[in-house]
């Protein structure tokens, strides 16, 4: 067993930073779908925003650069997420197909805008000064800033975890998510805690997506490629669940990770294979956040 | 102080109000009966909101409250005591309070420490959740969460629904407290013993009007009234 942990170290850390990556990028989409029905496919390509940003303000050669990404892509996020509630808004009371067509329309819009401002090709940049090296754990040698990720994202986990389990304004959100009508019903506008919500989870995306992109680099198709792993972290972990998303995102990181490094023909089988399984036992996921009313 | 007109309302495939007419004065206690289907939940959503109206007026001492949101209705003074209770599941007996005591501070008497002396039962569950509590103690949730906001009036639907008849009284009691702080209300009620115990005024529905309006009293003497529309002796 030590043995077997010995040799997978590297793909298991692997996995532990592409879940924590997927819960950042999930755990917005999951409370927006969870609390206000609004699937919003266009999350992939806020994600993708952000990775572009990186690119722009080649915060791979600097540490200006890069708090300066993260800083813009938070700001788009916001502004973007805000914009998208408003835009769902005279849709609220039509079918949920009708919302997620309206995002689909805005991710192939943005993901197009984005092919002709920087092409093609995939661009890639490099990691923080500082971080661009690796370090030895357990005698493997790692890369520093596949850790600094595993980090960041285990500690945005604690905060936002933190926020919605013990803050009034979690509380506020985790009402809306139970029984959103009730909430309306005490005096408050739901449509603010919707353009927060989204604004937030939309922020935590395109952040995500400064993050990942000297890992993954920029490139057409990373969207719908990050907003399907996303998806599956949200269905395996349960809508609006925060506990569910984390869970989800570690099991799904492990399985792309370790999948595709002990049996790379059948990593996507096993991935969707694992989401199957999870449907199958547990159809409202494994943390359903959702609570029907009597 | 309330005034509903002519009030249509309904589903995507069934007009379920057909011109609900009601007065309520300020104080005023009004059990609302009527069989199953009748349309008294409908009303109350509508009243409150959740459900959208077709036709007519609602005015709350004289403001325009129909067709407009639910929170807009409820800072406007109303507050909703649903059928099932609809509490909060993941949250604790503490969140709900605070959430609802925020909106309704400074509006009215009614605060936390006031709330829990008329539902003592609640502050001893103060740090369970809601999904944990017992019927009866949701029953009492739902009404905190309703009186916190502050509310001129108060809707309550089938309030003693599902519930032990000890709790039963005990939730009448809370409606009396109510009462006595001059809260106006308007119960939705199948069990008439509560109905009678706490209603100034009993009105009937029946095929989405109302069809019958009397003080209980009066209500009571007259059981052949009772039978007609209620089929009760």
């Amino acid at each position: 067993m030590i043995d077997w942990f010995d040799a997978n170290l590297v793909s298991i850390l692997n996995g532990l930073a592409i879940g924590s990556l997927l819960f950042i990028l999930a755990v917005g989409l999951s409370i927006v779908f969870g609390m206000m029905d609004v699937l919003n496919l266009a999350h992939g390509a806020f994600f993708l925003i952000g990775s572009y940003l990186a690119v722009t303000f080649v915060a791979g050669e600097s540490w200006a650069g890069f708090f300066t990404a993260i800083g813009v892509a938070a700001l788009v996020g916001l502004v973007a997420g805000g914009a998208l509630s408003g835009l769902t808004e005279p849709l609220a009371r039509r079918p949920i197909l009708d919302q997620a067509l309206l995002t689909l329309g805005i991710s192939l819009i943005v993901a197009e805008t984005l092919s002709i401002i920087y092409g093609n090709d995939v661009l890639s940049i490099g990691e923080p000064p500082g971080l661009d090296g690796s370090i030895a754990v357990a005698g493997n040698p790692y890369p520093t800033y596949r850790l600094m990720l595993i980090a960041v994202g285990l500690a945005l986990a604690l905060i936002v975890w933190l926020v919605v389990e013990k803050t009034s304004i979690g509380a506020l959100v985790r009402a809306s998510v139970a029984d959103r009508e009730m909430v309306s019903a005490i005096g408050i506008d739901n449509r603010k805690v919707k353009i927060a919500v989204l604004g937030v989870g939309s922020l935590l995306a395109t952040v995500a997506g400064v993050l990942a992109a000297p890992v993954y680099g920029a490139r057409p198709g990373l969207d719908k490629t990050i907003l399907l792993l996303a998806l599956v972290v949200i269905v395996i972990g349960g809508l609006g669940s925060i506990r569910g998303a984390l869970v989800g995102a570690l099991v799904i990181g492990q399985v792309e990770s370790l999948g595709r490094a002990l049996v790379p023909d059948l990593a996507s089988f096993i991935l969707f294979g694992t989401l199957a399984l999870v449907l199958i036992v547990r159809p409202r996921g494994l943390f359903a956040g959702k609570v029907a009313h009597s | 102080m309330l005034e509903v007109r002519g009030l249509e309302s309904g589903y995507k495939r069934s007009a379920v109000l057909q011109g609900v007419d009601l007065d309520l004065a300020a104080g005023q206690v009004l059990g609302l009966l009527g069989r199953n289907g009748v349309g008294k939940s409908t009303l109350i959503n509508t009243l409150m909101g959740l459900v959208h109206p077709s036709k007519g007026t609602v005015t709350l001492d004289g403001v325009e409250l129909a067709g407009r949101r639910p929170d807009v209705i409820a800072r406007a003074g109303v507050a909703l005591v649903p059928q099932g209770r609809r509490v909060w599941a993941p949250l604790t007996v503490t969140e709900h309070l605070d959430l609802a005591a925020r909106r309704g501070r400074g509006r009215g008497p009614w605060d936390v420490g006031r709330v829990l002396e008329l539902l003592p039962r609640l502050g001893e569950r103060r740090s369970h959740g809601a999904g944990q509590l017992s019927g009866g103690e949701q029953q009492m949730l739902a009404i905190a969460r309703a009186l916190l906001t502050n509310p001129r009036l108060v809707l309550m639907d089938e309030p003693s629904d599902g519930l032990a008849p000890a709790v039963v009284d005990l939730i009448g009691e809370a409606i009396g407290g109510m009462k006595a702080e001059g809260v106006t209300l308007v119960v939705v009620e199948q069990d008439l013993h509560l109905a009678f115990a706490v209603a100034d005024d009993i009105a009937v529905m029946d095929k989405g009007r109302v069809v019958h309006r009397s003080p209980t009293l009066q209500f009571r003497s007259d059981s052949s009234v009772a039978q007609r529309l209620l089929g009760v002796a």
